[in-house]
């Protein structure tokens, strides 16, 4: 029966091939997530467990945190293809500077998500900030602007079964098969401004001739600025083979239960709900002393009207002494980086590629992260 | 449990997947947003014609006008930024007709012009329902789109009835450099005036307004019998002159609402100002002329010109002397 299930689903992914229009938005990625090419569902136990599978929370033992970590993005801008538009930057001519930044990415990120963990509980805290403009259309100069700010607190447990993946008293593990089910509350306030605008239409123009703080608030408000706030949940199950030298992990995440909405508390327009997304993970460990190796395969997000190839990611990380490296592909482009990790003090860097138009390898958003994140603390009994 | 925790999960893709109608409208306009990014106008047009005329929807209208503007080889950048900075409220046509993009109607087939009516025509019947017969004004627009969607939709207007009046005077006028009658068409004027036309003002008949009135340096001046042959006789081009009608009445009453809508003055707008109050004597001047310019004057419509206008030319020719003729110089 089992078997049929999987096969059913299978099935399903591969019949659910079409297309959706935008950069897919999560609530939160994981930085080291994003450069094994967001391949992390069954794989996700840093401080981001909760922003891809609760259910993983059931295999945390001890007590550990992250009080202070930021991540960052912006557009790659030391990509050789793009570093060419800004010599001889025009000043005044909007039209020659429209045509300079037309169909080039623009993308900050500015993150934190302090996180907490006991046991197979977890209580993390959100602030994340996010910007993508770009312009399109060479005919009439279309600026796509997607704004988020989201704070809120997001809060799981889960319940771990079977016998495989136990502590021995030698220090070793037990092998043989094991699961954990999992789910998460999160009360999220959302900022958000999303829109497509004509470069030189009224709205644009009112917005640069209104120079004054009380103007452009009112200007950003027609143009559909809004607050809001909601509840949403997560439910996840995680199966777990462990072996001698190694672990076999499935995962499936449903983030956002039948999306999370958000009632409006400030704005003209509906402030944009957060999606509900369907992930499939699968990943095998290798442990050979102070060597870990992970490959990683996820399907997501499965339930939503994209093209097939761009839920496609695959992961691949080599971890020794605290120095990692990573490796993935990210629904059809390429990621990597490197991280330094010494106990309370972690590292992280790297460049990885998201889809931007409405099917794969359509349109590439460019861009490098970089992770920092102090005073981390971990004990376990 | 497994199995209940998946059959309810693939119950959840299974009610979750469906791609509605609206998505599959905002992922075609964003593959059509795309295409016009690298210019493939042809592919831009089929696909959101493809999906059928969302006559409601701003996003989908924009984008389809732009699709044609793209065929017709119009850039707004290259009018807000080379074209618009020339206009002049001292010499409408003059400077309408040296823009860019002017040259690109040789005729009035040209598909540079054909194309740039249709990209007006899409925004300018936005809403649906309103038939080609029936005039697309700003009350019915607005019944359907509002606020600042509306805004933006006029402003795209704008500047395409800007760019298309600049072809039709440079094709009609016979322009070069911003001068009438400077090219090989062989016409002073825009029209072969019937000069027994008469009118209310201090001059007796159009005649007589040709004579007195065209300051030397028109080129019509004095000229009674001196149109471009592709409006020669006016009966039978009826059509065509109604599409100037169409083109400027639309762009003063879509004028109006982008000055109105606009919160303070725009640099790159200014020159538009003083043009619409050169526009706005002008029209004095017409209603002191002759009674009844309605007919011509307040038409939005290309059907509707046509139709009022069949019986009877003398509103028409008054409406092309005192505005495009005049304003000529």
């Amino acid at each position: 029966m089992m078997t049929k299930l999987w096969v059913a689903l299978f099935i399903f992914l591969l019949l659910s091939i079409s297309s959706y229009a935008k950069e897919v938005h999560y609530l939160v990625r994981s930085p080291k997530a994003l450069l094994m090419g967001d391949a992390y569902t069954a794989l996700a136990d840093d401080e981001y467990t909760l922003f891809y599978n609760p259910a993983i929370l059931g295999y945390h033992s001890g007590v550990s945190g992250n009080i202070l970590n930021f991540d960052f993005g912006v557009t790659n801008v030391l990509d050789k293809k793009d570093l060419n538009r800004f010599d001889d930057f025009p000043k005044d001519d909007a039209a020659a500077m429209a045509d300079r930044i037309l169909d080039f990415p623009i993308h900050m990120h500015l993150g934190v998500t302090p996180s907490f963990k006991m046991e197979s509980f977890s209580f993390s805290l959100l602030a994340n900030w996010t910007s993508n403009y770009i312009l399109r259309n060479r005919v009439s100069p279309t600026l796509d602007v997607d704004f988020y700010y989201d704070r809120g607190f997001v809060t799981g447990y889960a319940y771990k079964f079977g016998r495989g993946g136990k502590k021995t008293k030698k220090g070793g593990r037990t092998t043989g098969l094991s699961g954990s089910a999992g789910v998460a509350l999160k009360h999220i306030k959302r900022e958000a401004l999303q829109g497509s605008f004509p470069l030189f239409g009224t709205s644009i123009l009112n917005a640069i001739a209104s120079r004054d703080d009380a103007g452009f608030s009112k200007i950003r408000n027609e143009l559909g600025y809004g607050k809001g706030d909601g509840w949403g949940a997560d439910t996840g199950l995680q199966l777990q083979y462990t072996g001698s030298f190694y672990d076999f992990m499935s995962g499936l995440s449903v983030m956002d239960i039948g999306h999370t909405n958000f009632k409006k508390v400030y704005g003209i327009r509906n402030v944009p709900r957060q999606e509900m997304m369907v992930n499939w993970g699968n990943a095998i460990q290798y442990h050979f002393g102070i060597l870990d190796t992970t490959f990683s395969f996820d399907l997501h997000p499965i339930n939503m009207p994209l093209d097939f190839a761009r839920k496609v990611h695959f992961g691949f990380s080599a971890d020794v002494l605290g120095y990692g490296v990573y490796g993935g592909w990210n629904g059809g482009y390429l990621s990597y980086g490197a991280s330094v990790n010494f106990f309370i003090f972690k590292l992280m860097a790297g460049f990885y590629g998201v889809e931007l138009g409405t099917e794969r390898r359509e349109k590439k958003g460019n861009r490098i992260l970089l992770y920092l994140s102090l005073l981390n603390f971990s004990f376990e009994p | 449990m497994l199995k209940i925790l998946l059959s309810f999960l693939i119950l959840i893709l299974i009610c979750a997947c469906g791609k509605s109608r609206e998505e599959l409208i905002d992922e075609t306009i964003e593959k059509a947003n795309i295409l016009l990014t690298s210019g493939n106008c042809d592919l831009a047009i089929t696909i959101l014609e493809g999906i059928g005329r969302q006559t409601k929807n701003f996003r989908y209208l924009r984008t389809l006008s732009s699709a044609y503007a793209c065929k017709a080889g119009y850039s707004e950048s290259v009018l807000f930024g080379d074209d618009l900075p020339n206009i002049s409220a001292t010499s409408v046509w003059g400077s309408l007709s040296s823009f860019s993009t002017s040259e690109k109607m040789t005729s009035p087939t040209s598909k540079s012009f054909t194309n740039l009516i249709t990209a007006i025509e899409i925004i300018l019947y936005a809403g649906g329902g309103i038939p080609s017969t029936t005039e697309p004004t700003v009350a019915e627009r607005s019944e359907f789109i509002s606020g600042s969607e509306l805004g933006d939709l006029h402003t795209q207007a704008l500047y395409m009835l800007i760019s298309a009046l600049g072809m039709y005077t440079y094709h009609y006028g016979d322009a070069d450099n911003g001068l009438k009658a400077q090219r090989d068409a062989g016409n002073d004027c825009f029209l072969n005036y019937n000069e027994d036309i008469t009118t209310n003002a201090t001059y007796a008949d159009l005649g007589d307004y040709i004579i007195a009135a065209l300051p030397p340096e028109n080129a019509c001046s004095g000229s009674v019998n001196s149109g471009h042959p592709d409006l020669t006789p006016v009966a039978a081009n009826l059509s065509r002159l109604c599409e100037g009608v169409f083109l400027f009445n639309n762009f003063r009453v879509v004028l109006t609402e982008v000055l109105a809508d606009l919160a303070a003055s725009v640099d790159d707008l200014d020159d538009l100002v003083a043009v619409d109050a050169v526009l706005d004597i002008q029209r004095m001047a017409l209603y002191q002329a002759k009674d009844d310019m309605e007919n011509v004057d307040t038409v939005l419509s290309r059907s509707v010109c046509v139709s009022e206008n069949t019986a009877n030319t003398e509103y028409i020719e008054t409406y092309f002397l005192y505005y495009f003729e005049t304003l000529f110089n």
